[in-house]
Formats: C-alpha cells, sequence, structure tokens
C-alpha cells in the first residue's frame, strides 16, 4: 500500500481567470414571468438571483481565499485499489482519539465539513475537554474534487470498500467511527453493513444525516409509516429529476455542464436552495439565510478548477449498476448508529419504527432547524452531536 | 371564407453576422467533458466523438447563410395574437399555397427538439404533388414555429398544448381566413394537433399523427378493460422510458436549472439535444457516429441546432414540458375522445414496440393506422418521400 502524500490546492491563476472571463461575459436571457409574492424557483435556478451570485463572483469572490481556507488542514492523496483519494487527516487532541470518517455527497464537496473540523478534532477550543478529540479522515469522493477522475462509474458500495481500505490499511486503524449525509450517508451505511467491526471490517460505528441505505423488502406498515411513504413520494416526484437524470444520461448533461461555469453553478445552487433551511427569522425563505455567497461559490468552484461535474454525476449511473441501496431483506446494520434527522432535509428518515427495521439505533436526534448539508449549515449543532455519539461509544 | 381580420406580415429571416461571429466564437472555445468507458453506443448518453466531429463541422464548416437563404426560400409570415389572458403571442409560420383551384389546407405542427424546418422537406411534395408525378389532393401547407421555440415569440408566462391549439385555430381562421381545416404532427405537435381536433371539432376535417399523445379515461364506464397486447405495450414502454425519460422529467420540473448551461454553451445545447436525435430517429447504432450522420447530415441538424441557438429559445422550448402537464390537457376527460377522423402511422423508434391499435381507438376516431418499416420520430426529414405520401394517402381516406 503506498504512502499518502501531502497534498495542496494551488490551482493555476490560468484555470481561474478561464472560468471568471465565462462568468463575466455570460449573456443573460429570459425567464418565465413569477408573480409578486410567489416563489421565484419556482421553474428551476431564480435568474434574479443567479445574476446576484455571479456579479458578486465575477467582481468580489476570491478563490486564493477559498484556497487557504481548503489548505488550513492536512490533506493528502493516497491510491486506493487504482483509485486515487484525496483526504484531510486531522489529527485529533487527546491520548487515544478515536478515528471519524466524514463522507460529503452531491452537489457537496469536502468544503462542506471544514467549518467542524477544529470543534471535532479539538474539543478543548471549543469548551470541551482534550480527551474527546477526534482524528478526522475527510475523502473526496472518487470522480470529486481532488480525488481522481474513474474511467467509468462507481458507487457507494465500491466506495465503502475502498474508504475500509483507507482507514485500516492505508492509515493503519482498527477501527473507526463513519459519518455520512448525501451520498456519503449511502456510503456510511455500506461501511457500516458490509465493513463493520461485526464482519472483520474496522467501522465500530456510523452516524447518519440521511435516509441512505434501507432494508430490504420493508414496507410502510403504521399509519405513520404510511403517511411518510406518501409525503416522501411525493417530494420524490418533483424533486428527483437531477437524479434520474444523472443514473440514466450524465453524457447528455456533461457538455453544457463541462463548457458552462455559470451552468455549472444555477445546477448546484438550485439544489442549496431547494434542500436547505432557508427560512429567516421573519418567515421568509432566501438562499443566504443558510449560506453566503462566498460558501456557495467555494463548493462551485472545486467542481469547475477541478473539471470533475461529469464524473461527479457518474456516481447516480454507478449506484445503479451496483444494484442500488438495499441490503438483503431480513437484515440490517449492527454497529451502533446515530440519526440526525434535520427538518428540511428533502429525504426525510422514516418514523424510528422503519428505521429501526435497518439500524442498531443509539442515538436518536430531531433537530428544530438545519437540512440537508448539515455540517455547513448548522456547524457546531452537527459537530456535537457527533462528539456526543463518539464519546458515548467510549462509554 | 371567414373575414380575415389579424393580418399576417411577410419574415425573412436574417442572423445577424455579429451573432454568427459569437456562435463560431464560442465552438472555438468548447471545453469537451471527459468519457466513461463503454459510451461507444451512447449508452451513457451522447457520445464524445460524435460531439468532437458536430461541433468541429459547426465551428469550421457549416455554411448558416446558405441555410438560412434556403430557409427563405419558403415563403414565412408573422402575425400578432393575443390569448385570454391577455398575453401576445408573435406567430412565425411557413405558408406554401397548393396547386390547383380547391387545394386543402393542411396545419403541420411540429415538436422538441426540433423546429418548423422539420417539415420543410415535404413542403413542396405536398402542396405541389404534380411536381413529384403523384397524383392526388394538393395541401396549402401551413407550418407555425410552436409558441417558445425558432422564429415565433417567447411566452412571458408559459402555456400549454390547449392554448396553443386556440392560437393554431385563429391562425387558420382570423389571420388565413379558412373555414376548415386538416392538421398533421408528431411529438409535441401531435399534443397540439389532438386538442385542436378536441376543442374545434367543427372546422378541424380530419387530423393526422405519428404520435399520440392523449390518455384514456380508463375509469369511465365506456372504456372496456386493458386488454393482454394492451398490457404487454404499456409495461415495454414503461421500461423503456424508465432509462430515457431523464430530460423529460428534469425539463417538466426545474427547466431552470438547466437553462443558464444550455444557453451559454452551443456544444451543451448539441449535446442535449443530439441525443434525441440518435435515440428517436430510425438510426443505425451500431457505430458511435456513421448511422447518426447517415441519418442526419451534418448540415440538417445543425440547421435545427442553429435555429434554437440564434433564436435563444432552449429555456422557452424545454419549458413546454412544464408547461404542458400543468395545463392538464393530455388525460380526456371521462368519456371524452377526439371525434374528428384520424388517422395515424407508426415509424419505428428505437426498441418502443408498436401501440396497439385497439389502445389508439380509446382516445381518437381512428379511421386509418399504418405502421412503416422505415422512418424515425422526424419521419418528416427522415423519409420525406414515403412521409409525404402516407399523409397525403391519409387523408384521401379521412376527407
Amino acid at each position: 500500500m503506498a504512502t499518502p502524500q501531502p497534498f495542496k490546492v494551488e490551482i493555476q491563476q490560468s484555470v481561474i481567470d478561464g472560468i471568471l472571463d465565462k462568468v463575466r461575459s455570460y449573456d443573460w436571457h429570459e425567464m418565465p414571468d413569477i408573480e409578486a409574492g410567489a416563489d421565484r424557483w419556482a421553474y428551476g435556478t431564480d435568474m434574479v438571483y443567479m445574476k446576484e451570485l455571479c456579479a458578486y463572483w465575477a467582481k468580489r469572490f476570491d478563490w486564493r481565499a477559498a484556497e487557504e481556507k481548503l489548505n488550513a488542514f492536512p490533506q493528502f492523496k493516497a491510491d486506493v485499489d487504482g483509485q486515487e483519494v484525496h483526504f484531510y487527516h486531522v489529527q485529533g487532541s487527546g491520548k487515544n482519539p478515536q478515528p471519524l470518517l466524514l463522507t460529503h455527497g452531491w452537489p457537496g464537496t469536502v468544503f462542506e465539513f471544514l467549518g467542524v473540523i477544529d470543534q471535532l478534532a479539538h474539543p478543548e477550543n471549543h469548551g470541551g475537554n482534550a480527551e474527546d478529540g477526534l482524528t478526522l479522515v475527510i475523502p473526496s469522493l472518487p470522480g470529486y474534487g481532488f480525488s481522481g477522475k474513474p474511467k467509468k462509474p462507481l458507487g457507494p458500495k465500491r466506495t465503502a470498500e475502498l474508504w475500509n481500505k483507507l482507514m485500516c490499511e492505508t492509515l493503519g486503524y482498527d477501527t473507526y467511527i463513519a459519518q455520512g449525509g448525501d451520498w456519503g450517508s449511502v456510503v456510511t451505511g455500506w461501511l457500516g453493513y458490509n465493513h463493520g467491526v461485526d464482519k472483520q471490517g474496522g467501522c465500530q460505528a456510523i452516524h447518519l444525516n440521511m435516509w441512505g441505505l434501507r432494508p430490504g423488502g420493508v414496507l410502510p406498515e403504521t399509519p405513520e409509516e404510511q403517511t411518510w411513504a406518501a409525503e416522501a413520494g411525493a417530494v420524490m416526484a418533483a424533486e428527483s429529476a437531477y437524479l434520474q437524470l444523472q443514473a440514466t444520461k450524465p453524457q447528455s448533461l456533461s457538455y453544457a455542464m463541462m463548457d458552462s461555469p455559470v451552468g455549472v453553478a444555477a445546477w448546484i445552487t438550485e439544489k442549496f436552495n431547494t434542500w436547505s433551511d432557508t427560512e429567516g427569522e421573519d418567515g421568509t425563505k432566501h438562499i443566504e439565510n443558510a449560506y453566503t455567497k462566498d460558501q456557495l461559490l467555494s463548493n462551485i468552484m472545486i467542481y469547475l478548477v477541478t473539471r470533475t461535474f461529469n464524473t461527479s454525476t457518474w456516481f447516480y449511473r454507478g449506484f445503479f449498476e451496483e444494484g442500488g441501496s438495499e441490503m438483503a431483506p431480513g437484515t440490517r446494520v449492527e454497529v451502533p448508529t446515530a440519526i440526525a434527522n434535520f427538518p428540511r432535509e428533502f429525504i426525510k428518515f422514516p418514523p424510528r419504527s422503519m428505521v429501526e427495521k435497518g439500524y442498531n439505533i443509539n442515538q436518536w436526534t430531531d433537530f428544530k432547524a438545519g437540512g440537508h448539508f448539515a455540517a455547513l449549515e448548522t456547524g457546531s449543532t452537527f459537530a456535537s452531536n457527533v462528539s456526543t455519539f463518539a464519546k458515548q461509544l467510549k462509554g | 371564407m371567414t373575414h380575415r381580420i389579424v393580418p399576417a406580415d411577410p419574415f425573412k429571416i436574417h442572423v445577424p453576422d455579429h451573432e454568427i461571429a459569437d456562435l463560431k466564437h464560442r465552438l472555438e472555445q468548447t471545453r469537451f467533458p471527459n468519457e466513461p468507458d463503454g459510451n461507444e453506443h451512447w449508452a451513457y448518453g451522447t457520445n464524445l466523438s460524435y460531439m468532437e466531429r458536430l461541433v468541429s463541422y459547426w465551428r469550421d464548416d457549416f455554411d448558416w447563410r446558405k441555410q438560412e437563404a434556403w430557409l427563405n426560400s419558403f415563403p414565412q409570415f408573422k402575425a400578432v395574437l393575443t390569448d385570454d389572458d391577455d398575453q401576445d403571442h408573435e406567430i412565425h409560420f411557413v405558408y406554401e399555397k397548393g396547386s390547383g383551384p380547391n387545394p386543402i389546407p393542411l396545419i403541420m405542427t411540429h415538436g422538441w427538439p426540433s423546429t418548423f424546418r422539420e417539415f420543410l422537406d415535404v413542403v413542396d411534395r405536398l402542396a405541389h404533388p404534380e411536381k413529384y408525378g403523384q397524383a392526388g389532393p394538393a395541401f396549402d401547407v401551413i407550418v407555425p414555429s410552436l409558441i417558445g421555440y425558432g422564429f415565433s415569440s417567447l411566452p412571458r408566462i408559459p402555456i400549454g398544448p390547449a392554448a396553443i391549439a386556440d392560437l393554431w385555430h385563429r391562425l387558420m381562421t382570423e389571420v388565413l381566413g379558412y373555414d376548415t381545416y386538416a392538421a398533421q404532427a408528431g411529438d409535441w405537435g401531435s399534443f397540439v394537433t389532438s386538442r385542436l381536433a378536441l376543442q374545434h371539432p367543427k372546422a378541424v376535417r380530419a387530423i393526422h399523427l405519428t404520435m399520440l399523445p392523449l390518455r384514456p379515461n380508463m375509469k369511465h364506464e365506456s372504456q372496456s378493460a386493458i386488454t393482454p397486447e394492451e398490457a404487454t405495450w404499456i409495461k415495454e414502454m414503461k421500461t423503456w422510458w424508465s432509462t430515457e425519460e431523464g430530460y423529460r422529467v428534469i425539463q417538466s420540473t426545474k427547466p431552470m436549472a438547466l437553462a443558464f448551461g444550455l444557453a451559454d454553451s452551443p456544444a451543451g445545447l448539441a449535446g442535449w439535444l443530439a441525443d434525441k436525435y440518435y435515440r428517436l430517429g430510425d438510426t443505425n447504432k451500431s457505430h458511435e457516429w456513421e448511422g447518426m450522420e447517415a441519418r442526419f447530415p451534418m448540415d440538417t441538424i445543425l440547421t435545427q441546432l442553429s435555429i434554437y441557438w440564434f433564436t435563444g429559445t432552449i429555456n422557452s422550448a424545454n419549458t413546454l414540458y412544464k408547461a404542458g402537464p400543468e395545463e392538464g390537457s393530455s388525460l380526456l376527460q371521462s368519456g371524452e375522445r377526439v371525434t374528428v377522423p384520424t388517422g395515424y402511422t407508426e415509424y419505428p423508434m428505437d426498441t418502443l414496440p408498436i401501440t396497439p391499435r385497439s389502445w389508439a381507438e380509446r382516445s381518437y376516431n381512428l379511421k386509418t393506422f399504418k405502421v412503416m418499416e422505415k422512418g424515425g420520430h422526424f419521419a418528416a426529414m427522415e423519409e420525406p418521400e414515403l412521409f409525404s405520401n402516407d399523409v397525403r394517402s391519409a387523408f384521401e381516406k379521412l376527407l
């Protein structure tokens, strides 16, 4: 197993300039009229907001500042089974910090976790105890960000295999805790299911903030479960187009996206708006109640500077090619599982009665605020919940 | 004749030089994606080597002025109609008067991802059959650009096929002065044409379709139980759609998530649309690009793409997929049926199974039903002679 090589993000100025030139020269077009007071995102991405975002992008966004944030923590690249994996590796405080593997999803990146690294690794800086520090491993999914581009689609089940090797062989840990949302929750589910300590893997516990890997053959039974199923079905009908497209014909989308930075920004920003807790104190919704433009653009820019939009969408196709996200009927994840249920998550957890059929739950938290990108949206709330779980596992 | 109350102004296409230069510039700057191993037969979507060939031809060899002159060799007009919601629509249309004393007025409507150009290879054949040694009726051929497509106007508030059908009726009566007329179409045009027949059955004498968009209301007592043949067909269609409908689902829910990229990148526009020509055209799919280019020569497909690009209509065209379903006009009401005599011709497309005749009869007063051995979804472009002869012979039976 090759030794991980230190890595820093250093993007050539010509790459940044090429992107910004295209943003500056974007030729704006029309969008359907939206009545005053109606949802400006009803047709997809709001053009008024895109103009505002792009004006900021072109004039004020500072990639070098974002790069500095990305480089504030130690990064490495390692070859894992032929896949080049980029990851953060942050040593936690205390005598014996337990390793924690954090996995992002689409259209996120490792950027989602930058804001929680210090609190998780060094709780003493945040009013906690240094002995509760966790050693963090935060990889970029295959085909995402600074990881290598696979030659053909691969999915979360295969990624879990790579992650277990990364943790146990490349980094030499006996056991670790895994956490994830979005695709990260599916990868993390597979880690618990296929690579748990009960199965000679290293994964000792998992923490999920999305309903990813599901128990096979389980149908909604109770009235609450049926209500959840009906609502989840309606949400998928309205929201799953990107998924259906990326899971079937990612290449038909790629020509536009790989040629248009604003196109990528619009495709991704729509998701951040729709999937997040964007409600302000006055009850009105705006994407910047959840994120700053710098946050949105830093994440988008990672897709652009690495030219990974296309390969990131392949993960959907890879997911279906490897057989989807169901456990064998009658089986479940046996390692201890924490569920972090954020209210604005669009792929909602079913009632606990149904989740228990797939997971050995020993922590369940219903949050008051937050959505799909929980680490980025709620920061310390998310980190405290993960820390609490890790502490509890130590007994 | 109905009194003509709305004027139509002659129209010629002229794309300014700077827009042609801008397109060329964008094509020169194109940054292509990578491609997964195993995409030789477009399994993951539009093939990269085809796209490289297409973009290179568009940039270096395609002569828009030549295609523009050809488009302008057809008499074109624009007329403005105000709809019931007080929205003005400027309708672009080709209007070729037929030979002889009594040509049949025929309005032909294209769909997505097509334009009025789809029918131009058959305009002369239908208007002047004698020039092609064909007996039978001649037609006054009217080919409009759908609202939000090509040289028609972009709606401020998207409208669906039922609303477009009312505009088409007024185009035929108030602008062109016909009392009665016939209609022909495929794809979205077949929705518009079916609605035209439902909404204006006295004026529409007969329709001929190459796609059957209306769905019967199976809960109504007049509908007999699904036959085994229909059940098999429905199942096969669902299987086909499960891997093909990504474009439809995104365009029907979040067209504006997609619009920014397609409007910024001519290669992106081409990549998005070419997949449909490949998949739905009667293309030989055994090679990365040979079958596609044999079926849709570069000049042909690039004229279609250039119309989308120069008119900036990809977003408004895609949005028909949202406005259409929102209008709720594809499911027939209980007991409702198209009473106007209807002809249907099915052209082979990809691996789609043949529609059972009984299914067509549930929604339409079906008088002719024909299955072709070649042709594809864009039959008027793919097999102009076969298509025009079939349309003529269908209307001979229907009228």
